[in-house]
């Protein structure tokens, strides 16, 4: 029994200690707030509505959570998701190139654009807020020239298996796709040596300079990660809507952002976990689809987006001054 | 004018559970300078943050002139230089010092520069800073710096200074003047709180010592009345921490590292030679090239000419994991923003650089990881919670243990160490000289850079001094003193020094 009573102990120990524990709560209040006020919301219909609505912005989020880490932001992951997404479907409407190697393609794109990115972040020296502020403009713009601003139409049918597909009525296979990144993105950023990297040179960029880290290097990587998570998104919405529009990622900025910081990823670096980022992203996913189910006038929905964003940056500051005050504490003892 | 200036008196303060200050107190006599000594942690920054009104007390007085102090009388009477730089790199040096005091123009809307200018012109030269008060404040060396900090201070009223660690960045000659300044102050009356970890400036300065240890005041003395050794055992609580004087053959090694007149940002034509087992000093006033001849050494910048060897074989080191590639482990000096992962944990901390060699197939072993952090932490006696714990949480003393097992787990062939010990407690500095022997003892060649003169002459064999550069002079540890060493890194050379001599001898 006390065995038990010990194991019991360190069971909540571990909860405690687990950094997700609060915004997990505030999740799951949420989930039973919104149960209560609307019948609908635990509906299997708007379950999978749900976690369509997830995936899509937890790839951005991921995309986004990546370059976080660096202590860099992101602000052209929609645009890579909107170039990518159509390229590839213009490669298959256009070129009729099969579907698979279209989307190899698409792929290829958001890792090129990733990989721009990072060399004008190491290279030439740019803030990476300026420098893809900069490229988001021209992701943008050649979409829009290669599209004149027009969806591509006409592609096979065979290509919206991927994002349309729905298991047991409720479960997209887009969703179960995002799953697998997300678990291989955790476990690379968790398991391998370039992970760990990656959080060094978040946490302190000359520190890691100076032991020897080939920093480029793992700046470089990891935008290209980034845009590789950021066409998949545009790829699977292309596949969803059945059209390669440019305007597929239009505002994922702000919401990729605020779920990541909502999860616990400073703007600072070197911090959070794909966890974290994926709870945000049901939180803001949450609410966006409580708006729609509440009967609330859907041009609240930036509004509220905003707000999340205020209220997370300044929850995260004031999670930064209580780890001061530890310091603190520990630092007398 | 009261004869007490400052007087704290049973200050309580506890951080959640965690008593700080467990009754506190120090009087500070009118037109004294003050000296408050004690271990990293023992309350004197919790002391003096109450003291200047950022925390609160939770029971106990203070009295400033025999008044009891509120927030406004604290603000009015005392002037505080903080440990760390709080300026501002874009402005001027005089709109620095008189940053929310400018004076203004007759008509009270504007800032009038001239003035300012010519005001900030005036307590420069008294500070013996001879820079254009114009100048944007980034374009000054820290010791310039920290010198505006200074004149920050005292161009306001106050009746109290307090110096938390004031030379902890500034050179022998700055300090000088910081003491004439200080002891001018004095004799106008002031009083002057000195916190330091330095006694030699205790007790070259100052009138009275408090000694703190764990949050009590175990004392206050007449600096006269009380000698190195007993308040070295007073900070320590009765046990004397004694440094162990290097008993090493140096000479006979082998020669792991030659410099063949290398030059490059900031210094220039310099030639030595590092044997196996051997400390090497670098002595130098700040801005004299010991830290930019190191940082090219190991790849931090570029040699422009010249050749370096390591193990007799050429090396070029273009980006630090090419020295650290060819052995050269540098330990730098800005342990914040250039040594320390803040948050990440202290096994990341000491092995990420060598993460590599720690996979299983294609992941990190935490496992193997974990045991050998384990190894390192007990081994270099990094006190931490857990060494899961992120490590900004950790003291100063304990991150610099910690960096110094990251550079072993390097494995070195020669550590440049990079002002070893600064800020750090007494304790903590004599472990981290044990390591440096340890390390010495098993072949690694160390190069120690410090501006600490005693540091040098205790634990080196060998001293490069550096002046505006260059080498100006190199000097076997055991024909070292505070004196010549100061000489040679002032620039002056024998020859003058054999002229001074014929002339006394005159």
């Amino acid at each position: 029994m006390i065995i038990k009573n010990e194991n019991m102990g360190n069971f909540f120990r571990k909860i405690k200690n687990f950094k997700e524990s609060g915004i997990l709560i505030v999740l799951l209040g949420m989930y039973a707030l919104v149960s209560i006020l609307s019948p609908n919301f635990c509906s299997m219909y708007n379950f999978g509505v749900l976690l369509k609505a997830i995936t899509y912005l937890c790839f951005i989020a991921l995309a986004q959570h990546i370059v976080l880490l660096l202590g860099d932001i992101d602000l052209s992951v929609g645009a890579i998701a909107a170039f990518s997404g159509v390229i590839c479907g213009y490669a298959m409407g256009q070129f009729g190139i099969p579907i698979v190697p279209s989307i190899i393609i698409g792929l290829g794109i958001g890792v090129l654009c990733g990989l721009l990115n990072g060399l004008i972040v190491t290279l030439l020296r740019v803030n990476a807020l300026i420098a893809t502020l900069g490229t988001q403009g021209i992701f943008i713009g050649l979409t829009l020239v290669i599209t004149k601003g027009s969806a591509v139409m006409g592609l096979p049918k065979g290509f919206f298996f991927l994002g349309q597909k729905v298991f047991l009525d409720f479960i997209p296979l887009a969703f179960i796709i995002m799953i697998v990144a997300l678990i291989i993105i955790t476990i690379i950023l968790r398991k391998t040596p370039f992970g760990r990297h990656i959080f060094a040179v978040g946490s302190n960029k000359e520190a890691a300079r100076v032991v020897g880290l080939r920093v480029n290097q793992v700046k470089i990587k990891a935008f290209m990660m980034s845009g590789l998570l950021s066409s998949m998104a545009g790829i699977l919405m292309v596949s969803r809507l059945t059209s390669a529009q440019p305007s597929i990622g239009d505002g994922w900025i702000m919401p990729s952002v605020a779920a990541c910081v909502l999860g616990g990823t400073p703007l600072t670096g070197g911090e959070g976990s794909t966890l974290g980022v994926l709870i945000g992203v049901a939180i803001l996913s949450i609410i966006e689809n409580s708006i729609v189910l509440l009967g609330i006038s859907p041009y609240w929905q930036t509004f509220v987006s905003g707000l999340v964003v205020v209220i997370a940056v300044a929850v995260d500051s004031m999670r930064q001054r209580s780890s001061l005050k530890k310091k603190i504490l520990i630092e007398q003892k | 004018m009261s004869d007490v200036a400052l007087s704290v008196r049973d200050i309580y303060k506890s951080f959640g559970n965690v008593e700080v200050l467990k009754g506190t107190s120090v009087e500070v006599k009118t037109g004294t300078i003050h000296a408050l000594v004690g271990e990293n942690g023992a309350g004197k920054s919790t002391l003096i943050k109450i003291v200047t009104g950022v925390y609160t007390k939770d029971c106990g007085d203070v009295f400033i002139n025999n008044e009891k102090g509120h927030l406004d009388l604290m603000r009015e009477k005392i002037a505080f230089v903080p440990q760390e730089l709080t300026l501002f790199s874009q402005l001027t040096i005089a709109e620095n010092i008189y940053i929310d005091e400018e004076p203004l123009t007759d008509s009270k809307k504007f800032i009038d520069f001239s003035k300012m200018n010519n005001m900030a012109k005036e307590l420069l030269h008294e500070l013996n800073v001879e820079v254009a008060p114009e100048t944007i404040l980034s374009e000054l060396s820290v010791a310039n710096q920290q010198m505006v900090q200074i004149a920050r201070a005292i161009a306001r009223k106050f009746d109290i200074l307090i110096l938390d660690e004031p030379t902890a960045a500034i050179t022998v000659i700055e300090t000088q003047k910081l003491f004439e300044i200080v002891k001018t102050l004095r004799s106008k009356g002031k009083s002057i709180v000195y916190i330091t970890h330095k006694l030699d400036e205790v007790q070259e300065i100052c009138d009275d010592i408090t000694i703190l240890r764990d949050g009590i005041s175990i004392g206050t003395w007449s600096v006269s009345e009380i000698s190195r050794d007993e308040i070295v055992r007073q900070m320590a609580g009765g046990k004397l921490v004694k440094y162990k004087s290097p008993d090493r053959k140096a000479d006979s090694g082998k020669i792991l590292m030659e410099a063949k007149a290398i030059s490059g940002y900031g210094f220039y034509d310099i030639s030595f030679q590092l044997r196996k087992g051997e400390i090497l000093g670098m002595a130098g006033l700040v801005g004299s090239g010991r830290t930019e001849t190191a940082e090219a050494i190991y790849g931090g910048t570029k040699i422009i000419c010249g050749e370096l060897f390591v193990n007799n074989i050429r090396v070029n080191n273009k980006t630090p994991t090419d020295g650290i590639k060819n052995g050269i482990i540098y330990l730098t000096e800005e342990r914040k923003t250039k040594g320390i992962f803040p948050n990440l944990s202290v096994i990341e901390n000491i092995m990420i650089p060598i993460i590599k060699n720690y996979k299983n197939g294609l992941f990190v072993s935490e496992n193997k990881l974990e045991i050998e952090s384990a190894k390192l932490v007990a081994q270099y006696n990094v006190k931490a919670p857990s060494i899961k714990e992120e490590m900004c949480h950790l003291s100063g003393g304990n991150q610099q243990k910690a960096l110094l097992a990251r550079v072993v787990a390097m494995n070195p062939r020669v550590v440049i160490l990079d002002e070893p010990t600064r800020g750090i407690d007494v304790n903590a500095r004599a472990e981290i000289y044990d390591k440096i022997d340890e390390l010495v003892s098993i072949g690694i060649g160390i190069i120690v850079i410090s501006s600490e003169m005693e540091e040098l002459q205790k634990i080196t064999d060998r001293i490069l001094v550096f002046h505006e550069g260059t080498v100006s002079k190199e000097i076997k540890t055991s024909e070292a003193s505070n004196e010549n060493l100061l000489r040679y890194a002032m620039g002056f050379n024998d020859e003058e020094e054999d002229a001074h001599e014929m002339q006394n001898n005159n």
